[in-house]
């Protein structure tokens, strides 16, 4: 003999399921709530010299830290170095913010030499002037000893020149070539380095 | 009555699941915050945990410093500000200082046959300067160099006017120093700030002795190599080649010792008759307080 139920309806199965997943959802809920409030604290704090941090507690003890450092070392520097600050400090500053001359000329001297390479004499600087107020340098020299080509050779010079640190600008020379029996062919040339 | 019935238990399964889906929902929140936790541990606290100790042992370098520190500064302070008000910007220029210490260049550098003239000295009326509470004298001189005298001079002009060792250096230099300090020997500061608390003069004449005094505080090779550094390559390093000969030893013997704040305001030099000499024209400003 054989029995056959009959198959349950949507409805009824929705009706049969409703509160079991109603208890599975609110015990599942329940559970990952007090992991959360309870558990997961406990779990993920990190003990450091005796207190339990969390990540945001850890965070701003840190930057409590680094503020504090950064003030005792202020305070330290003020102590170590007492005249940096004032009236001496500013001057000082104001002193070194101008740039160095011997390091400068040594540096415009070095590149004149070196702009053509066979010919350490290339480029003769004659004049050097320098007007603190108005950070420019003057630069008063000749090309010489290059032939026809002295005028390509001051471009070069005046190009490594704009290329020197701090230099802002340099107010180009008029570049001319003149002959002369003794030298042949030179450039002479006046130009202003403007710095920083 | 049973279609009363079936409207409740109708309302009952669809309450029952609109309950179920939003326990569910709440679920995926909370898990989602677990996730976020979990996930702030690892980017937050461990990189922090990490980075705690060094900031604590820094922390604790540093206040043993301060107090170390304390002891002497009143001291240092108040006998360098005095210095800097009577010598190095003064309400009055000293000018019989001033020439003397060009006289003593002069005659050190004509010994060296690095300095062929030296012409009048003008010291004109102050003139206003950029920062306030200050006026610079200017000084104008004429002179015949070689090469090395007219770096003397630029030199004499870059450093006239620092008082300390520390004056010497740039802040980045000082915080190297400072910074090797607290990693290797913190109660060394003491030694440290003798250094830079020493006169200027006297460190270029023997450098060796002061670096020597704090080599005993700190031993570590990494802390050598930052002295070397820094005393290699800052204003020390010229400092100490203006002043090891004899103009240095007579400033000292005549008391000239820390020289009035000068800047250069214009300088003028030209290619002399002879190979490695120059004419140089020269207008220096002497910093007076007002």
């Amino acid at each position: 003999m054989k029995y056959s139920l009959p198959s349950p309806s949507f409805g009824n199965i929705l009706k049969r399921t409703a509160l079991p997943f109603l208890i599975f959802a609110a015990a599942l809920m329940g559970l990952l709530t007090i992991s959360y409030t309870l558990l997961l604290p406990k779990l993920t704090q990190v003990e450091v010299a005796g207190e339990r941090r969390s990540a945001v507690q850890m965070r701003s003890h840190v930057q409590r830290l680094e503020a504090s450092i950064l003030n005792m070392q202020e305070t330290r520097d003020q102590l170590i170095v007492p005249l940096q600050e004032g009236l001496y400090g500013d001057a000082k500053r104001e002193k070194f913010s101008v740039p160095n001359l011997t390091v400068l000329r040594s540096q415009i001297l070095e590149l004149a030499a070196q702009i053509v390479p066979s010919q350490n004499d290339a480029v003769v600087v004659t004049h050097i002037r320098f007007l603190s107020d108005e950070g420019v340098l003057e630069l008063s020299g000749e090309v010489r000893h290059v032939g026809p080509r002295s005028m390509t050779v001051l471009a070069q010079f005046v190009d490594a020149v704009k290329e020197l640190p701090r230099v802002t600008n340099v107010e180009l020379p008029s570049f001319k070539r003149e002959h002369n029996e003794t030298v042949g062919y030179y450039s002479p040339f006046t130009f202003r380095c403007l710095f920083e | 009555m049973s279609v009363i019935n079936s409207c409740y238990r109708r309302t009952r399964t669809g309450g029952s699941f609109l309950l179920g889906f939003t326990f569910i929902f709440c679920s995926a929140m909370l898990l989602f915050a677990h996730a976020s936790v979990v996930q702030e541990v690892k980017s937050v606290s461990i990189p922090l945990v990490a980075r705690l100790p060094d900031l604590e042992r820094r922390e604790q370098a540093l206040k043993e410093q301060i107090e170390l520190s304390q002891l002497n500064a009143a001291v240092q302070v108040g006998s360098n500000g005095e210095k800097l008000d009577t010598y190095v910007m003064p309400r009055e220029t000293s000018y019989d200082r001033i020439v003397l210490v060009f006289d003593l260049l002069r005659d050190s550098l004509k010994r060296q046959k690095k300095l062929s003239s030296l012409s009048e000295i003008i010291i004109d009326d102050p003139v206003p300067l950029a920062l306030d509470g200050v006026h610079g004298r200017p000084l104008k001189t004429e002179l015949t160099v070689h090469e090395d005298g007219l770096t003397s001079i630029l030199l004499l002009a870059r450093i006239s006017g620092l008082l300390t060792v520390g004056d010497a250096l740039n802040e980045e230099e000082i915080a190297m120093l400072l910074r090797s300090t607290e990693e290797e020997n913190p109660a060394g500061i003491t030694s440290l700030e003798q250094f830079l608390s020493s006169s200027l003069l006297r460190y270029s004449r023997d450098p060796r002795a002061y670096q020597d005094q704090l080599r005993r505080s700190f031993t570590s090779a990494a802390f050598e190599r930052v002295l070397q550094s820094v005393t290699q390559t800052s204003l020390l390093r010229d400092a100490q080649r203006l002043f090891e000969g004899d103009f240095g030893r007579e400033l000292d013997e005549q008391g000239l010792w820390p020289i009035q704040f000068m800047t250069v305001d214009e300088i003028d030099v030209l290619q002399g008759g002879a190979e490695g000499w120059y004419k140089l024209k020269l207008r220096l400003l002497i910093w007076e307080k007002e």
